[in-house]
C-alpha cells in the first residue's frame, strides 16, 4: 500500500472515530438533559451542551492535526530569513500566561472576570512588537528584493546615491 | 456551579494543557526551532549577537516572574493581579530598544545609513 493510501486510511479511522466520540457525547448530553426541568431550561442545556461539544471537537481536531504534522507549526517563531523571533516568542509566553491566568480565575469564579488595564496593556505592547517586527522585517526583504531589479548586482544603493550625485555635479 | 460549567472547565484546562504540551514536545524535539534567538540579521545576511533581543528576553521573564507571584497570592483566583506601572514602563522601552536595534541592523547593512550620507561605502 502506498504512503497515500495509508494516510486515507488513517484519516478514514480518524474520522470514524471521531464520529463515534460525539455521537456518544450527543446521546450522553440528551440523557442529561432529559430530566424534569421545564421546556426553556432542557432548552438553555441543550444550547450549552451543543456548544460544548462543537468546541470541544473543534479543538481536539486542531489537536490531532498539529500532533500529525497536518497543521504545520515548524515555522511558528522563524523569521523571514531563517532564525526564530524574539519577539514572536515573547508573544507566545504572553499568550499562555494570561490564557492560564483568565482561565484559573473564570474557574473560581464562573464568569467573565475584569480585565485591569496594565495587563492590557501589557498584551498589546507583546502584540505591538511582534506587529511592528515583522513590519520590518517585510520591508527590509521587499527594499532587498526590489535594489538588485532596478541596478546591477554590483552596484549597493550607496553607489546609485553616489551616481545620482555626480550626474548633478556635472550638469 | 452546574455539571455543564465543570464539563467546559475541564475541557478547557484539558485543551490549554494538551496545546502547551504539544508546542513543548515540538520545541524539545526540534520541530519549532528556537536556534539564532539571540541572533539578529543585518540586511545582507550575516548574523550578530543581539543585545536587543537578550534583554528583551530578560525583560519578559522578569514580567512574567512577577504575574506569575501575582497569581499566586491569595486574591489572585478573584482578579488579575496589579501589575505595577513600572513593569509596564520597563517593558515597553525593552521593546522600543529591541525594535530600534532591528531596525539599526537591517538599515545599516545594505545601506539606508549609507544612502542617506551619500558617500558610497556600504558598511
Amino acid at each position: 500500500m502506498s504512503t497515500e493510501g495509508t494516510q486515507n486510511a488513517s484519516d478514514r479511522l480518524m474520522s470514524i472515530i471521531l464520529a463515534i466520540a460525539i455521537l456518544v457525547a450527543v446521546v450522553a448530553s440528551i440523557l442529561v438533559i432529559w430530566g424534569g426541568h421545564s421546556a426553556m431550561e432542557n432548552l438553555k442545556l441543550a444550547t450549552g451542551y451543543a456548544t460544548l461539544i462543537f468546541l470541544f471537537f473543534l479543538s481536539m481536531v486542531v489537536l490531532v492535526d498539529i500532533i500529525r504534522n497536518k497543521i504545520n507549526l515548524s515555522e511558528m517563531l522563524e523569521e523571514l530569513s531563517g532564525g526564530a523571533s524574539m519577539s514572536r516568542f515573547q508573544l507566545l509566553i504572553f499568550t499562555f500566561v494570561i490564557a492560564f491566568s483568565f482561565f484559573v480565575i473564570v474557574a473560581d469564579q464562573g464568569k467573565f472576570p475584569d480585565i485591569p488595564i496594565n495587563v492590557l496593556a501589557l498584551l498589546g505592547i507583546s502584540a505591538s512588537t511582534y506587529a511592528v517586527s515583522k513590519g520590518l522585517q517585510v520591508s527590509s526583504n521587499e527594499y532587498s528584493e526590489a535594489v538588485p531589479k532596478s541596478n546591477d548586482a554590483t552596484d549597493s544603493p550607496a553607489k546609485l546615491v553616489g551616481d545620482v550625485g555626480d550626474e548633478k555635479n556635472a550638469s | 456551579m452546574g455539571l455543564i460549567a465543570y464539563a467546559a472547565i475541564w475541557l478547557a484546562l484539558a485543551f490549554l494543557l494538551s496545546m502547551l504540551g504539544a508546542l513543548l514536545w515540538k520545541m524539545l524535539g526540534g520541530q519549532i526551532a528556537l536556534g539564532g534567538i539571540f541572533y539578529g540579521d543585518h540586511r545582507n545576511g550575516t548574523t550578530y549577537l543581539s543585545i536587543g533581543r537578550i534583554q528583551l528576553f530578560v525583560c519578559v521573564l522578569m514580567v512574567v516572574f512577577d504575574f506569575a507571584l501575582g497569581m499566586t497570592a491569595r486574591r489572585a483566583r478573584q482578579a488579575f493581579p496589579d501589575i505595577r506601572l513600572i513593569w509596564v514602563v520597563l517593558f515597553g522601552v525593552s521593546a522600543v530598544l529591541y525594535l530600534a536595534e532591528k531596525a539599526y541592523a537591517l538599515c545599516q547593512t545594505a545601506g539606508i545609513s549609507s544612502h542617506k550620507r551619500g558617500n558610497g561605502n556600504v558598511h
